[in-house]
């Protein structure tokens, strides 16, 4: 009986690239059509006739379909695309002069050898975050996370040491274990909070006693940025979820907890640090590095000399000091840590503030970005990447400036480091590719799957 | 008297934010009751209020569900969201000031 609205409907379909909406569309519009249909029928037409003119009243399908075909297509956020690659411009134009000055400790060589490799692993990860469809990876939560656990603390065990923190070498190309687990923790925890986080007592214990389990590994690296950052990115992912229409618990009860939690585990760690010496020494010492020039505060001294011989543009003074009759550059960790200071020092303030105004301007297309996203995973997947992010460059750009411990955070795209690179352009193409999605998926609540009438 | 389908085109989507601001509604029902509301003078066009709407909630103006009707077949409601009540206020901003100064230049009956 329904030969014209199947031929309707397939004319829509053919319209419509993107084909895991199309069941959703085509039962809204055969739903109109019945309606549409049985009007006519109480008016006094036969089936037949009715069904024709239910149809034409729909109007053109290939019009519908291609109208519908733009709404329901990939969606790419090209101004973010651009900005990360000013980002890897700016990191290249500094690591390629740092290079090339004699008296850092940086190489030629040693760029070459292995800063071009990384960067095409880079947009290779990207690309591969972008087109795969993350939705896939939510049904391997717990198996992720506990693996990220497994591999931290192998990699403890196994790897061998550069300035205390384990590394791993994959075919020659080094490896820091503390950066992969971030990413692969963001993502297993997103999934493992879309499954549990409903509300229920037992399963939010669970969420707590796994992330508690996570950041302590994290610590024992040791690892004190990471650890931060998890701390950072898994309670924004909790937070979404209390926050979100399908919670079902007590809200405030759990807001409140979040929030104690929070607080306790900053007071915990000062606690911490206040106990042990070398730890307090080397982390306040900023506040105050006169106390210590040569020792915990050399690099907060070298940095305020740096700073405040910059000019605004060009090269400023105070980057070397004379060594066995060789200038040296007075910053250590000036590719990677410190490149922040080294921009501004050897190309003036200006290159700074337009450093810093990219990254904002990033950080800021991605939080609207994400706050379009409404696919529950995606949606704490992508916050979490974003937080991480602006937490990561916010925390990076304070220690260069002399505002923050020396506590080893990268500025993303930037600073020199294969596997901060590598597993920050695979996040960010996890975020775009949450983005892409967006629409292709829009999943109507309480559609019946499976099922067609 | 039907109205020419350019004059429709730029106001439809509010009227459709409109229609949901009275609750939430499906397709028919929305084409039905903007024909009553405008004693049969407005008809949506279904094939243009779809993509309206699909694209509406793209941008999170409204939200969608689905729910078993009376009869056996499911249903799928659209509901107004706090960011398309937003919109709905400008939009009739907007249409306000369009609609008297229209009034004021062609020398017709100005209903303030």
């Amino acid at each position: 009986m329904s030969r014209y609205i199947d031929d309707f409907l397939d004319s829509v379909s053919k319209e419509i690239k993107c084909k895991n909406v199309l069941p959703d569309i085509s039962r809204e519009l055969k739903g109109h059509i019945y309606d549409l249909m049985e009007g006519y029928i109480s008016e006094g037409m036969s089936e037949a006739e009715a069904e024709g003119k239910a149809v034409e009243e729909m109007g053109d399908p290939i019009e519908i379909g291609k109208a519908l075909n733009k709404t329901h297509s990939p969606k790419t956020e090209w101004s973010i695309i651009a900005l990360i690659s000013v980002m890897v411009l700016i990191g290249s134009v500094a690591l390629y002069s740092l290079a090339i000055d004699n008296a850092s400790m940086l190489s030629i060589e040693q760029l070459f050898r292995v800063y071009p490799a990384y960067i095409l692993i880079g947009f290779g990860v990207f690309a591969v975050g972008f087109f795969f469809d993350y939705k896939g990876l939510e049904k391997y939560a717990l198996h992720l996370f506990i693996g990220t656990l497994v591999f931290l603390f192998a990699s403890t065990k196994l790897g061998y040491r550069i300035n205390g923190a384990p590394r791993i070498a994959i075919a020659g190309l080094e490896l820091s274990p503390a950066s992969v687990a971030i990413a692969s923790f963001l993502v297993a925890f997103s999934g493992l909070v879309n499954k549990w986080a409903k509300g229920r007592v037992i399963d939010m214990l669970k969420l707590l006693f796994l992330s508690l389990l996570a950041v302590f590994t994290c610590l024992s690296q040791p690892s004190v940025s990471t650890a931060l950052l998890l701390i950072w990115g898994f309670g924004i992912i909790i937070l979404l979820a209390i926050m979100s229409k399908d919670f079902n618990g007590n809200r405030r009860l759990y807001l409140l907890s979040l929030t104690g939690a929070g607080l306790l585990s900053i007071i915990l760690f000062i606690i911490n640090i206040m106990q042990n010496h070398f730890m307090r020494a080397r982390l306040f010492i900023f506040l105050n590095p006169g106390q210590d020039p040569n020792g915990n505060g050399y690099i907060n001294t070298v940095i305020n000399k740096m700073l405040s011989g910059a000019n605004m543009l060009g090269k400023g003074e105070d980057m070397y000091f004379i060594h066995e009759g060789a200038s040296r550059m007075a910053l250590p960790e000036a590719s990677t840590d410190f490149i922040f200071t080294y921009i501004i020092s050897a190309f003036g303030w200006l290159a700074g503030i337009i450093t810093i105004a990219v990254i904002v301007l990033a950080i800021v297309r991605m939080f609207l970005l994400v706050l379009k996203i409404k696919e529950s995973y995606g949606r704490y997947l992508s916050t979490s990447i974003v937080s991480v992010f602006a937490l990561q460059a916010l925390a990076n750009i304070l220690m260069n400036l002399g505002m923050f411990p020396i506590a080893g955070f990268h500025l993303p795209f930037i600073s020199y480091g294969g596997t901060n690179f590598v597993i920050n352009m695979g996040l960010m193409g996890l975020l775009l590719g949450v983005y892409r999605r967006k629409d292709l998926c829009i999943a109507s609540k309480g559609m019946p799957h499976g099922i067609s009438d | 008297m039907k109205i020419d389908k350019d004059l429709m085109k730029g106001s439809t989507t509010m009227l459709i934010l409109n229609l949901l601001s009275s609750g939430d509604m499906y397709g028919y029902e929305m084409v039905k009751e903007l024909e009553r509301r405008s004693d049969n003078t407005f008809t949506l066009k279904e094939g243009t209020m779809y993509p309206i709407l699909h694209t509406l909630e793209s941008e999170g103006m409204v939200e969608s569900y689905w729910e078993d009707s009376t009869s056996a077949r499911k249903r799928k409601y659209y509901h107004i969201t706090g960011k398309g009540e937003k919109l709905l206020r400008e939009k009739k901003r907007e249409w306000q000031i369009y609609s008297t100064t229209i009034n004021k230049v062609m020398g017709g009956a100005c209903f303030e």
